[in-house]
């Protein structure tokens, strides 16, 4: 059976291994685990093995962060030899949620992502992806980052810093925003939460934590303090007895666990996210599920977010692209000052030459990360969309191929299977 | 909704996980409890076409789940006779019934002897416990 390792798992920037080829899993296998086992952070491998023939087109290593040790392992061994060679991070262990006991009792499949064991499925990617669109799921996302900055001068610090500007939401409200660096590309997308005047709680990806905290060095990590536990879907806040409006957030309990509510995810469906202490999540997880919540992984995270077009760091966004290229202008306030602003207003000005697009299937085919477009870029997620039931994909291509119902074709694996651009999102709930 | 995990004595298993199921000089094909398990729910399946040549050891088709994507290797050389068109409609027959109606692909035989080469239940069973 297994010919490829596509994704084992390319949430987030964890490790992604791309291998082409009749006989090298086994072998793709045990690279990605060595390179886990040893923490590596980012491992891109594209090649393609034949009995008779290696041919390797792209080969690529991408091993970010501080790096201090080398893996090198052989893909294939027949007539030919694939080897992959990359830096590593010292050895270091998965870090683990205050609720890892809970996931691996429901017969959660773990898997490293962004340097955290994960819960990635406890059933079906598909059978949660649909529970979270028609009734209510929960995820643990404990592993997100947590920056906060309190104090004198701490709006403006902010507001010099990142794109989003912080002067349109009061005490109480929270607003999608990005980091960028000097060339306008994105360090991360995260959310702040303003606490008052001068008080901010800042939620980041969990693999970009480190890059974050040195580019806001005023802000301190507070990451360990909180567990986060996201409730969506249209029944979510019935289920917990509360309400919250999109994009506000207060302190109450909720099931009897002080929690910060707020009106924020990753779905595209009304809910909320909780956060509070460590120590009350395994209480505030187990009441959640006696509501009847379902208990979702990071597989149904992805799929839920791709539906609605929302970027993913690291494959949709990264600090080589920037919010105009990948759409997210609007999340830019270009009238004030803010670290790549001066780049970001010229590419407005001149516009970009590629533009991330969302794009369904006219063909059955599922897309996937890194697939060739023919008409110029690349696939950036790609998945299976469980409502729609055809493959739905966001990927970069050429400005002038960016309108809706444009065609493409994508190379899936030496196969031309044709493409449409659509409008984001993908997938909207029909109006009742 | 999953099957329960078997390996039926009447059929012969291929190391990379693949189930052959003889009759006479044809084979139906398919994959095995242990490989729809590791793949998760099926969504796609890309079938060779009817008339195609299979080889031994080598793809004839692939299936993915929502995560990962799978060659589908022949565990015996023939020709394409019927692809199972229920599964290219609706792939997660193969998680609920991989010995039945999530069968794959029937070929007829061009190289018969080759089954002697295939794995039965025992040998199969020893391996996946051997991995």
């Amino acid at each position: 059976m297994v010919g490829r390792v596509y994704e084992e798992r390319a949430l987030r920037t964890h490790v992604l291994v791309l291998v082409e080829g009749n006989r090298d899993a086994g072998a793709a296998g045990r690279v990605v685990a060595l390179a886990v086992e040893l923490g590596a952070l980012d491992l891109v491998v594209r090649g393609r093995c034949r009995d008779a023939l290696v041919h390797v087109p792209e080969q690529r290593l991408d091993l970010g962060y501080a790096l201090d040790g080398r893996v090198h392992s052989a893909l294939y061994n027949g007539h030919g030899h694939l080897s992959v060679t990359g830096r590593i991070a010292a050895v270091q262990t998965l870090r683990r949620t205050p609720l890892f006991e809970r996931h691996a009792a429901l017969g959660a499949r773990l898997v490293p992502f962004a340097g955290w064991e994960m819960p990635v499925q406890y059933t079906s990617i598909v059978d949660e992806h649909r529970a979270v669109r028609t009734s209510a799921g929960v995820f643990d996302v404990s592993h997100m980052g947590q920056l906060s900055l309190r104090g004198r001068g701490a709006h403006e610090y902010l507001q010099s810093r990142l794109s989003n500007d912080l002067d349109r939401i009061g005490a109480g409200q929270a607003q999608y925003t990005l980091l960028t660096n000097e060339r306008g590309g994105i360090t991360d997308d995260l959310i702040a939460y303003r606490r008052g005047d001068d008080d901010y709680l800042l939620v980041v990806n969990a693999a970009n934590v480190e890059p974050d905290h040195a580019a806001l060095d005023e802000t301190e990590d507070v990451s360990s303090e909180w567990a986060l536990l996201a409730v969506q879907g249209p029944e979510a806040l019935e289920r917990l007895g509360t309400d919250i409006e999109p994009f506000t957030f207060r302190e109450d309990d909720v099931l009897d666990v002080r929690c910060l509510v707020a009106g924020t995810g990753y779905t595209g469906e009304r809910g909320c996210e909780l956060g509070c202490s460590p120590d009350d999540a395994p209480s505030l997880w187990d009441a959640i599920l006696e509501r009847g919540v379902v208990p979702c992984g990071l597989g149904a995270r992805d799929t839920l977010r791709l539906e609605v077009c929302y970027p993913l760091h690291g494959n949709d966004i990264s600090p080589e692209r920037t919010p105009i290229e990948a759409g997210l202008g609007w999340a830019c306030a270009l009238d004030k000052e803010f670290t790549g602003v001066d780049a970001l207003r010229r590419q407005k000005e001149e516009g970009p030459d590629e533009k991330l697009v969302a794009f369904v299937m006219e063909e059955k085919a599922i897309p996937r990360q890194g697939m060739k477009i023919a008409e110029g870029g690349e696939v950036t997620s790609g998945s299976l969309s469980p409502m729609l039931n055809v493959g739905i994909g966001l990927g970069y291509v050429p400005a002038e191929r960016a309108a809706p119902e444009t065609p493409l074709s994508i190379d899936v694996r030496g196969r031309a299977k044709a493409a449409r651009v659509v409008k984001k999102p993908i997938y909207r709930r029909e109006e009742s | 909704m999953a099957a329960e995990e078997s390996y039926p004595a009447d059929l012969k298993y291929h190391r990379e996980h693949d189930w052959a199921r003889i009759e006479g000089d044809t084979a139906t094909l398919g994959i095995t409890w242990y490989a729809q398990d590791a793949l998760g729910e099926l969504v796609h399946f890309e079938p060779p076409g009817e008339g195609d040549s299979v080889a031994r050891d080598e793809s004839y088709g692939e299936v993915e789940s929502v995560k990962a994507v799978s060659d589908l290797i022949s565990p015996l050389s023939g020709e394409v006779v019927e692809v199972n068109a229920a599964v290219v409609e609706e792939p997660e027959k193969v998680n609920e019934d991989p010995y039945g109606e999530g069968w794959l692909v029937k070929i007829t035989l061009t190289e018969p002897a080759e089954v002697d080469d295939l794995l039965d239940p025992e040998a199969y069973k020893q391996l996946l416990e051997d991995q």
